[in-house]
């Protein structure tokens, strides 16, 4: 091509869209290291939020969040709506995969030591977002209406009675206008995904101006890393369909209060277990020490010595617990924590 | 104020925030069961309640709960096992709608509660999936952890778009992972 020569059409339409969206702003350079599997978890885990938010925003368009009609809707979108009931598969395995994601990404921030100083808030932020992530969780288990719901939301509302006024907000009495099922259907299309959002950007604002936890060595260019985290969320997306094809949600019968004969959805099986072992308080005191764990760990690992290593150990202990915790909880016979018979 | 104890501070917020509900103790609310024989009551009707887990020999008012007021239906008292069974009927007049049943105690403690719907007209029959469910000698729907056994609606554009959709993904993704050929 002869230097006079206009750049082919791909080129010029290329450079337009990288200049008017500002696309070169994504030049800026990462540790390379960045580009391997274990550094993008928590970037896995927002494409699995952001599949979340796209099923979760069409089965609004079905679901009744009223207490008498909330079942129904769940028994239509899975028996009418074949549409529907792929995506509300698609939702509930992109749930699953968000907690995996999340947990691997926290214990591998963890084990690198990614809180250390000036990252502690981004480490904060992150443990609010896993417990953001739990309460969607929650709320959208309940919004079934089935058995298991029935029975998550009866330990939610003994749970708040644990919390005293804190806790007022998730049982009956606070309000008589407005069903606890239709509140708590607010909080998981609505109020959470909002605070999740923001926290959202503030992980992502820290993470771009602190930069990831690893060492400088090679550089690449960030673009490099969308791409590669590109491949990485379509294979996540294949997976995800292929599991909701292959293995479609259940749905129990409706909900009668008062019983306890089902197991929770299995991110919660830990706490299960610790009810299992301490009764109620333990649904209540394992979250507990798990959160203030994490919310200790910035402080106790402030640079390497004994705390550092005890810090270490006592996350592998917690997280090993964890895991015996949810194993443990789903070979387990069931068992009654409320005294409400089985 | 030094880095050391801003992180101290921010830490025990958070840490105390995330776990004020150990340290408080719980109220005693809501410690009874009402197990209704259906939730769709209808105006004019009767329903058989059976309750337990309350008090022994205890008098219990039972109320209708809803955005208007309420409406007392009955008094019950409970056997020496803290259980009742009773039938009530719903006034003819009630407004359709969302309600609540709430048990009351004498101490004007509301100690059970659970959410019930008002029609005018009788419920669709359940559907026969439900059966599935079981029901006890008095005809109460029994609790099961076993899932229901719906037939999926199925489609085959819906399938075979969801298929076409992976086999993207997974091609889109060799194309995104492939190494450049100047990085070989």
């Amino acid at each position: 091509m002869a230097p006079s020569d206009p750049p082919p059409a791909g080129d010029r339409v290329g450079g337009w869209v990288r200049s008017r969206f500002a696309l070169r702003a994504m030049e800026y350079p990462v540790p390379a290291r960045a580009n391997r599997l274990d550094f993008m978890a928590g970037a896995l885990t927002l494409v699995a939020i952001a599949v979340l938010a796209v099923t979760g925003m069409v089965l609004t368009q079905f679901y009744n969040p009223a207490p008498l009609g909330a079942h129904e809707s769940v028994r239509y979108i899975i028996t009418t709506a074949p549409g529907a009931t792929i995506l509300r598969d698609l939702h509930v395995w992109s749930a699953s995969a968000a907690l995996t994601l999340v947990f691997a990404h926290l214990v591998a921030v963890f084990w690198r030591r990614g809180f250390r100083t000036p990252r502690e808030a981004l480490w904060w932020s992150g443990v609010l977002l896993l417990a953001i992530l739990f309460g969607l969780t929650f709320t959208g288990t309940v919004l079934r209406a089935d058995q298991e719901a029935i029975e998550a939301l009866a330990h939610a509302t003994a749970g708040a009675g644990f919390a005293g006024p804190l806790g007022v907000i998730l049982t009956p009495e606070f309000t008589p206008s407005s069903p606890l099922l239709t509140r708590l259907y607010g909080l998981h299309v609505s109020v959470l995904p909002l605070v999740l959002l923001a926290l959202l950007a503030l992980h992502l604002w820290l993470i771009r101006h602190l930069g990831v936890s690893a060492p400088a060595g090679t550089m690449a260019t960030f673009r490099s890393h969308l791409r590669r985290l590109g491949g990485f969320a379509l294979i996540l997306v294949a997976l995800l369909a292929t599991a909701a094809l292959s293995w479609p949600a259940e749905l129990l019968s409706p909900g009668i209060p008062g019983a306890e004969t089902t197991k929770p959805f299995w991110p919660f099986l830990w706490i299960y277990a610790a009810e299992n072992l301490f009764g109620m308080p333990g649904m209540l005191v394992a979250p507990g020490v798990l959160f203030g764990f994490l919310a200790l760990v910035p402080v106790a690992d402030r640079q390497d010595g004994r705390m550092a290593t005890m810090t270490r150990w006592a996350g592998v202990v917690l997280f090993g617990l964890m895991i015996a915790g949810i194993v443990y909880a789903a070979v387990a016979p069931a068992q009654s924590h409320l005294d409400m018979g089985m | 104020m030094r880095p050391g104890v801003a992180g101290l501070v921010i830490t025990g917020l958070l840490t105390t925030s995330l776990t004020f509900g150990v340290s408080q103790p719980a109220h005693a609310h809501e410690d009874g069961v009402l197990q209704p024989a259906t939730k769709q009551w209808v105006a004019g009707g009767t329903v058989q309640v059976r309750g337990k887990q309350f008090g022994k020999n205890a008098d219990l008012a039972l109320v209708l709960v809803g955005t208007r007021g309420q409406l007392s239906l009955r008094l019950v008292r409970t056997d020496s096992a803290g259980g009742f069974v009773a039938e009530l009927t719903i006034p003819a007049g009630t407004i359709a709608g969302d309600y609540r049943l709430v048990a009351i105690a004498e101490d004007g403690d509301r100690v059970a509660s659970v959410e019930i719907a008002v029609m005018e007209t009788e419920p669709l029959a359940q559907p026969a999936e439900d059966q599935h469910a079981g029901h006890d000698e008095a005809g109460m729907a029994m609790p099961t952890a076993e899932p229901l056994e719906l037939v999926r609606a199925r489609s085959t554009v819906m399938t075979a778009a969801a298929a076409l959709l992976i086999v993207a993904a997974m091609l889109g993704s060799g194309l995104l992972l492939r190494r450049p050929r100047n990085a070989r």
